[in-house]
């Protein structure tokens, strides 16, 4: 039986000509696992919040919604409540309470459960989730990721049938993304309910999914199989098909390269080729191995030495200035805690982009506050060059004060003329009378970037600057990082980005355990990573050694010219 | 927060006995029961946190002792039996029994507030007035995940703006230098209020984001609690402690006691008085005194019984 059903939906936010959602239908059945993507703007978010009666934006509505077999406006508020869940993005509002096992009760709460009832509930969920162990805790003490996990046990506390989630590992690190989309592709395994996710780490969730659903400016643009619909998007060169895993978007180049004829051809002929296609699509990397393998007849090539030779902007050593040197350092934050930099040391040239990557609390933002100046280690010698600097937290609305976009830049720069091309630069001037808070998460981050950029610093510290940026907002951050940098500034990431780093940093540094584990040019580090590397390095590693999906492309279709 | 006996029983019962142990060092004033309940208070205290809690009695509640045992003679000139005179004044017998009584009364709500603290967490606090009060509670909840997560946001704030521009060190200090120099000579206006005036500014803007964000960020906080029926009718509320036989147990012997001391006062066993002269009631105090000490004692007896059946299980393995 179909859960959801949406027909010829329509939609205006009040005070706009144009429609937010444009003749929508759709329908979702019972325990699907559904992704639903698209670039910012596209109207994802307003066509969950409409699955939600209470959460429904307001504005000019045709069509129709029917949700768990009823018209939307004949269910009640306490079904509405407990049995669609809806989990946000931003892990840190959704709490309401001070006490991880007062939150997992708070909805139980809501729809008057016994005391009895919500106490087997809550231990149940709890286990479930894992949350046993820290049940006692304040909500205020837990990690990024327990605080989502937490937001997640709490609505399925309720036990919904349908569950929708709004991008919600956008501010979180990659390890605690996955952990979290594995939980979610288990409630789907294991208690059948409906889902679907907004979602932009599509590497995760696309495998994971039965089915994907594409938005482009308010409409339903494809829905269908992730394979199915990854291919299609490549084949039509939609912005969108760069965000498809690396191996779809490998395998996809390689079926164009091989010869779009004679899909064609065979499409005339009656799609047995193409649905084959589909069929072998690889979704993740062991598919994507698998595949690569077979194409590659196993053989291992040396291409991928060739190409370390010649690194994307790398380092020719000698001759640079140093911009910033650390020596020794050590640091930590209270007399008795522990240290968080254990005898760094690090050098920084001027003009290139520095990637400083590692886990969790390996002490990044630390070592990005002792650059900026911003702590002082106890022991050890840092030595800055003699030019401004500019740090970006890695939250953007930090850096706001004002009440429009436009005031708040101005505050920032110096000229008007200056302002105006970064902000076209960065594609901000439709939001220029916007409230700053307003703007979503990669609006922000995008706006924040303008602000530090025009306060003039010419070294930049940026501390996760892709967090939340869709597949094509990304590439202009990289444009404009390495036009800065070729005009003498000096940039500084911290990023869990591989694939950034990999595409835009001169040299990665890695950072485990408070010092400088590993450093060197992108390409090598990257190449010399088993895990911490793309996914297109590490299906292809042994086979074709490519960082990127358009190398294991070009590496195929030599490799079928020699043949 | 402390894991100890005590703690094991329901917080209405941690409750009821702080708030008997608060109020009857208060209501009778007589050394004896005074002096039992200061015993009782710092026994209990080093027992729920050890060190820690010496610590904070020589930091504060000692002090505040000695100066009201020294302060009250020096001030207060009441009193027949007069030692010697400082200056004019004459300083007396029974204003030093009071200064003393006082400071074992003042010495002993200090220390059951310390232990009141170390038991009753917010949560156990809100276990005891959910039931009264069930949307103050939630309120109260709800303010208490605000205030840390507010006064974090304030300090990020504040370093996230700093760093947008950070100038080189040398360069900075000539600028800064230059322009002080400058506002002297116009207004003859100090380096230092320059700093001040700046650093008011810089908190201001602070507080003007702060108060932005919190309100932008509420309105997320209220989508999440509307999302999962916050205002339907009929709101239960979840108690995560449960009454157990030795719960009510222990609750009843605490009133019981209580109900005995406060017949005792109302006898006039407890009475006592300073001025014009120091006299007792009359009666024998003992019996009473013994009581009241019970009373006070249960939270240690509690933890010794405790830590006698954890020697004795350790032996059995």
């Amino acid at each position: 039986m179909d859960q959801i059903t949406v027909k010829d939906l329509n939609f205006t936010y009040p005070g706009r000509d144009r429609k937010a959602l444009e003749n929508v239908s759709m329908s979702i059945g019972s325990g699907e696992f559904v992704c639903l993507c698209g670039r910012t703007g596209s109207g994802k978010t307003t066509l969950l919040r409409s699955l939600k009666p209470i959460l429904a934006p307001h504005g000019e509505r045709t069509g129709s919604i029917r949700l768990l077999g009823k018209d939307m406006d004949e269910l009640t508020d306490r079904e509405a409540a407990a049995r669609i869940g809806y989990v946000m993005q931003n892990p840190d509002n959704q709490i309401v309470t001070d006490k991880v096992w007062h939150e997992l009760a708070f909805g139980l709460e809501n729809i008057g459960m016994d005391p009895e009832a919500i106490r087997v509930r809550v231990a149940e969920m709890a286990t479930f989730f894992g949350i046993h162990n820290w049940f006692g805790r304040d909500t205020d003490s837990l990690s990024g990721g327990q605080k989502q996990m937490l937001n997640l046990a709490a609505v399925m506390a309720m036990q919904p049938d349908v569950l929708l989630l709004d991008e919600p590992t956008a501010s979180l690190d990659p390890v605690a993304a996955v952990d979290f989309l594995s939980t979610v592709s288990r409630i789907s395994r294991e208690i059948g309910t409906t889902i679907i996710i907004i979602e932009h780490r599509l590497d995760e969730v696309l495998p994971r999914a039965d089915r994907v659903i594409v938005m482009d400016e308010g409409k339903i643009y494809a829905d269908g199989m992730p394979a199915e619909v990854g291919l299609d998007l490549i084949e039509k060169e939609m912005p969108m098909g760069r965000a498809m895993p690396a191996p779809l978007r490998a395998y996809a180049g390689c079926l164009k390269e091989a010869g779009g004829d004679a899909v064609a051809a065979d499409e005339a002929a009656g799609k047995t080729l193409k649905d084959e296609a589909i069929g072998d699509a690889p979704l993740d990397v062991a598919a994507g191995r698998r595949w690569l393998a077979d194409a590659m007849d196993g053989e291992a090539s040396s291409s991928g030495k060739d190409m370390t030779s010649q690194e994307t902007g790398a380092a020719k050593p000698g001759r640079e200035e140093t911009e910033i040197e650390i020596k020794d350092i050590w640091m930590r934050y209270e007399r008795n805690s522990a240290d968080v930099l254990k005898g760094l040391s690090l050098t920084v040239k001027k003009g290139e982009i520095l990637a400083i990557v590692g886990g969790n609390g390996a002490g990044k933002s630390t070592l990005m506050n002792v650059i900026a100046g911003a702590a002082r280690p106890y022991r050890g010698k840092v030595v800055r060059g003699r030019r401004p600097v500019g740090a970006l937290a890695q939250n953007p609305q930090l850096v706001f004060t004002e009440d429009t976009l436009e005031e708040d830049l101005k505050v920032a720069s110096g000229s008007e003329e200056e302002m105006q091309e970064i902000v076209k630069k960065l594609q901000l001037e439709d939001l220029l009378a916007s409230h700053p808070f307003d703007l979503s998460g990669g609006e922000q981050q995008r706006a924040a970037l303008a602000k530090v950029m025009l306060a003039g610093a010419e070294v930049l510290l940026l501390d996760e600057p892709t967090k939340g940026l869709d597949e094509g907002y990304k590439e202009i951050v990289e444009n404009m990082l390495k036009e800065f940098t070729a005009g003498g500034g000096t940039v500084i990431v911290t990023t869990h980005d591989v694939d950034f780093c990999a595409r835009t940093a001169g040299r990665c540094a890695m950072l485990f355990d408070g010092q400088i584990t590993g450093e060197g040019p992108a390409g090598r580090f990257f190449r010399g990573n088993a895990f911490y590397t793309t996914a297109a390095n590490r299906m292809s590693r042994g086979i074709t050694d490519s960082l990127f999906a358009e190398e294991i492309i070009d590496a195929v279709s030599e490799k079928r010219k020699e043949l | 927060m402390i894991e100890t006996a005590f703690t094991k029983y329901h917080p209405v019962v941690n409750f009821i006995f702080f708030i008997t142990a608060i109020v009857m060092t208060v209501v009778i004033f007589h050394p004896a029961a005074l002096a039992v309940s200061l015993a009782a208070s710092v026994a209990s205290a080093v027992k729920f946190s050890g060190k820690k809690a010496v610590k904070y009695f020589f930091a504060f509640p000692f002090f505040v002792m000695i100066l009201s045992m020294i302060l009250n003679p020096l001030f207060v000139h009441k009193g027949l039996t007069v030692l010697f005179y400082i200056g004019e004044s004459p300083v007396t017998v029974e204003a030093f029994a009071y200064g003393a009584c006082t400071a074992m009364m003042v010495g002993a709500v200090i220390m059951w507030s310390y232990c009141y603290t170390q038991i009753m967490t917010s949560d156990r606090f809100m276990a005891v007035f959910g039931k009264i009060a069930p949307s103050t509670s939630l309120v109260f909840s709800m303010i208490l995940r605000f205030l840390p997560r507010a006064r974090r946001q304030a300090g990020k704030i504040a370093s996230a703006q700093e760093l947008l521009f950070v100038p080189p060190e040398e360069v900075a200090a000539e600028i800064e230098a230059g322009a002080a120099n400058a506002a002297d000579e116009a207004d003859g206006q100090t380096s230092r209020e320059q700093t001040k005036t700046t650093k008011i500014k810089k908190g201001m803007r602070v507080m003007s984001v702060l108060t932005t964000w919190a309100l932008e960020n509420s309105i997320d906080t209220a989508d999440s609690m509307r999302a999962r029926g916050y205002g339907l009718a009929g709101r239960t509320m979840y108690r995560k402690y449960r009454a157990r036989p030795a719960d009510i147990i222990c609750g009843s012997l605490i009133l019981a006691l209580l109900a005995a001391s406060v017949w005792a006062k109302a006898s006039g066993v407890w009475d006592f008085y300073c001025y014009p002269e120091i006299e007792f009631g009359g009666r024998p105090v003992l019996p009473a005194c013994i009581l009241l000490a019970a009373m006070y004692a249960v939270p240690l007896v509690i933890e010794v019984w405790e830590d006698i059946k954890w020697t004795r299980s350790l032996s059995k393995i």
